[in-house]
């Protein structure tokens, strides 16, 4: 478990941050979707991004990921190397940035087909340096708490239904202990008591100093462990369409 | 026509022009040809000489290159005697020898030991030679590394690059198939710890023979028109394995007709019931012996010399020797521990800047520039003909880079442009450091040779000489790349497409790598296929800690295999970064047009 360090500044400050997409494809429509984004996530604090379908929320998560390129302000990450912009960083300072410092759990599971459950939740630990059967015990602890049964353990999770795959999901992003982590809807599609189970997740995290910014759309989950609310939409541009 | 033919007039009783030749039939100017090549060859032992080959009266490989050797070196004062297969009275001999008794004033012998000239094929005498003699040997097929490389523009820079791990594939393979070194003539020996040798096909019985001869050795091929020679006390070790050591060929019963035994014997057909005896080879050896003037003791064979690391310590100490400005390329760890993962330097090992190569006015690619750190996988993606694979060709050296630099980090604080090493430097690097996997693995295959042979060429070019333990570490490697180790003595040309490209993934790492570039490696392939083998390249990237440039033009390849891309378009990077950026916020118009009409769902 990586240890969070006890610096007072936030873990994740961005300031200022505009993105707007081009779409070459068709005749070089701007859409611009935010602008001037500000905010902080303090360690230990959980901050919900708000906002109507589409508003740019998951945009925000994936720019923060660095998925997203961004087009001007920045986003200052206090990581396990230091701080780092990522708005500006190098591939290779992102890479270290999501190796080191940030987990992901994304709406969808992607992993390479044929890898088994089990050792897509053991990777992010593996590429860290964490010896292969250690990630693998941890990832099965992680896997039973999440109630997916051992018998799937050894499949891969293209086989899983919805919920299973979005369970291995979480597991994978919150097994290293980052220091910020990102969750994007991690319980739409979780019944009752395994949303129950995320929260006492989530929860054990925060009490131990990670920083999160998350979506939630269940409104249940997003009381029980939201800090602070953003609403995304305050940073929406003024023109919805912008000729080119 | 070289023949200087003097027509003497008709004033003798023949009714015919009486042709007298040249002494020794060929005319001065082309013996003196031959005896520059001849110098040549004894000047640099093993070498082999081209010359130009004449005709003399007798088809091409009957002797020719022999003939002309003889015809250069005889003079009045010496003795010839001429042999096939160690017999004197075969129509081969008896008419070589009568052509030389006709056209040169030399005398002729079927005595060994009276012999000053020996020309043979396939023989030498049981009686040892002595310092005052010379063995000329007809050649038919000079070039040892022949049947194993078609190319002779590749084994003439094999053999000037001392790179002689293919030969020692031959070895292996025979091991493989029939438990031990098969090869019982023409077995291929190392000559003064340099050039890889053809000892014209001569038994392995009499290989021992050549080793520390007091006798000259002179090999004429006529029809390949080279000439070879191997100078007196000269070292001629035939190459093995540690743990396979060279053995001649023994016989255990004596000859028939003398009772010699410890000499070469034939198999002779005494009856139509198929009955056979065995006689000895060498017919004025046994002539000798059963006449009692000779009883001689069996002939040493005990010179059994072997070689081992010839080809990479040589390798090593020509760079030192010959080429002064040359980059001392790191020791690779490969020979201590091959598949341990290269140790991670600081900083790019592959540093390109503005790069470009250039078909005649056009750009096959340009302006290109990156790092590449080690663990790093690249991918190069484009549709065909955006130069992906110009650009591949570019960075392993097969294309010259014609603008912009390309920067290789040979040692830990140094990175050195290539286009500044010569040809063995990059071939050491192509021996150590690089691997490239190529998108038809008949191309970076022998598709004849078994997959632990594929696996084991590197491994033997590298110096490994021990056959247990190379074929330990291919086992070891099919397991890596799961293909059934009950299959390791299989050709890929029984394999499917899929095993195909995992023996040569295997091939190419097991003398652990840093760099490797792979054009299209799951291209071809089904797609249940193609994902097992990604997750293979995957996992074996991140153990090995390689770095990797890949080239494909499947996206989903891309985003499974690679951290960062370069997007090509016409020849030119229109964009690179994070893969998964590149991916889902793709900013140049290409590459939008890329992920929207390939990435559906």
């Amino acid at each position: 478990m990586i240890s969070i360090p006890d610096t007072p500044g936030p873990v994740l400050s961005v300031h200022g941050v505009d993105k707007t997409f081009t779409m070459h494809l068709q005749s070089g429509q701007r859409l611009p979707v935010l602008r001037g984004l500000t905010f902080d996530v303090g360690r230990g604090e959980c901050v919900v991004l708000a906002g109507e379908s589409g508003a740019g929320k998951s945009s925000v998560l994936k720019m923060v990921f660095g998925s997203y390129r961004v087009e001007a302000g920045s986003i200052m990450l206090d990581g396990a190397d230091g701080p780092v912009d990522l708005a500006t960083a190098s591939p290779r300072e992102v890479l270290a940035a999501r190796r080191d410092t940030i987990g992901y759990v994304s709406q969808f599971l992607r992993a390479v087909p044929r890898v088994p459950a089990l050792q897509v939740v053991a990777e992010p630990l593996v590429a860290r340096g964490v010896p292969r059967e250690e990630a693998h015990e941890r990832a099965a602890g992680l896997l039973s708490r999440l109630s997916i049964p051992g018998r799937l353990w050894a499949l891969p999770p293209a086989t899983f239904s919805g919920g299973e795959q979005q369970r291995v999901n979480i597991a994978r992003g919150f097994i290293t202990g980052h220091q910020l982590l990102l969750l994007d809807e991690p319980t739409a599609s979780l019944d009752a008591r395994n949303r129950e189970t995320v929260v006492e997740l989530i929860r054990a995290e925060l009490d131990r100093g990670v920083g999160m910014l998350a979506i939630f759309h269940d409104a249940d989950v997003r009381e029980a462990v939201a800090d602070r609310v953003v609403d995304v939409e305050a940073f929406a541009p003024q023109l919805a369409l912008v000729a080119p | 026509m070289t023949i200087e033919a003097v027509q003497v007039p008709a004033n003798t009783q023949a009714s015919y022009p009486r042709i007298e030749y040249n002494e020794a039939y060929l005319d001065e100017q082309t013996k003196r040809v031959i005896r520059r090549a001849l110098l040549k060859a004894v000047a640099v032992p093993g070498f082999q000489v081209p010359f130009a080959s004449r005709e003399v009266p007798m088809p091409r490989g009957w002797g020719t290159g022999g003939v002309q050797v003889t015809a250069s070196v005889v003079g009045p004062d010496d003795v010839l005697k001429v042999i096939d297969q160690g017999a004197d009275d075969t129509t081969n001999a008896v008419s070589i020898r009568q052509f030389f008794a006709k056209v040169a004033s030399c005398t002729t012998t079927t005595r060994t030991d009276e012999a000053s000239v020996i020309q043979t094929r396939h023989r030498i005498p049981e009686k040892p030679l002595s310092q005052n003699q010379t063995m000329v040997y007809q050649v038919p097929t000079p070039e040892p590394l022949r049947w194993l490389e078609p190319r002779e523009s590749e084994t003439r820079r094999l053999h000037a690059l001392g790179d002689y791990g293919l030969m020692y594939v031959k070895l292996y393979e025979d091991i493989a198939r029939y438990g031990h070194i098969a090869k019982t003539y023409d077995y291929p020996v190392v000559v003064n710890g340099r050039y890889m040798m053809a000892p014209s096909p001569i038994p392995s019985f009499d290989n021992p023979k050549l080793h520390r001869s007091p006798a000259l050795h002179l090999f004429g091929a006529g029809r390949e028109k080279r000439i070879y020679a191997v100078p007196p006390y000269t070292d001629v070790v035939s190459i093995d394995f540690e743990d396979f050591g060279f053995e001649p060929q023994k016989f255990s019963t004596p000859c028939a007709i003398c009772g010699s035994v410890g000499v070469y014997m034939d198999e002779v057909v005494v009856d139509d019931s198929g009955r056979s005896i065995f006689v000895c080879s060498d017919t004025d050896h046994c002539e000798r012996t059963a006449g009692g003037q000779e009883p001689e003791p069996a002939p040493p064979c005990c010179a059994v010399a072997t070689v081992q690391g010839t080809s990479a310590a040589q390798d090593a100490s020509d760079v030192g020797a010959h080429d002064d400005t040359s980059v001392h390329l790191v020791q690779h760890p490969a020979r201590l521990a091959v598949g341990q993962p290269a140790k991670t330097t600081e900083g790019p090992l592959l540093s390109v800047t503005d790069a470009g190569h250039r078909y005649g006015q056009r750009f096959g690619c340009r302006g290109v520039g990156f790092d590449l750190w080690p663990g790093e996988v690249l991918a190069v993606v484009g549709e065909s003909g955006s130069g992906k694979s110009t650009l591949l060709g570019m960075l392993s050296q097969r294309l010259s880079t014609d603008t912009g630099s390309v920067r290789y980090r040979t040692e830990p604080d140094k990175l050195v442009s290539l286009t500044d090493l010569s040809e063995r430097e990059v071939r050491t690097l192509w021996r150590t450091h690089w691997g490239f996997v190529h998108q038809d693995a008949a191309d970076g295959l022998r598709m004849h040779v078994s997959a632990g042979g594929n696996i084991g060429e590197p491994l033997m070019a590298n110096g490994w000489r021990h056959y247990g333990k190379i074929r330990a570490k291919a086992t070891e490697w099919l397991e890596k790349v799961e293909i059934p180790v009950d299959r390791i003595d299989d050709a890929p040309a029984t394999f499917s497409g899929g095993m195909r490209q995992r023996l040569q993934i295997a091939r190419n790492l097991v003398v652990g790598p840093r760099l490797v570039f792979m054009d299209e490696p799951t291209s071809g392939l089904d797609v249940s296929v193609q994902a097992r083998l990604l997750d293979l390249i995957r996992s074996l990237v991140a153990e090995l800690g390689l770095a990797v440039v890949v080239v494909t033009h499947d996206l989903a390849v891309a985003r499974l295999i690679s951290h960062r891309t370069l997007v090509m378009k016409d020849g030119e990077v229109v964009e690179s970064g994070l893969t998964d950026r590149v991916l889902d916020d793709p900013q140049a118009a290409y590459t939008q047009l890329l992920v929207s009409s390939i990435l559906q769902g």
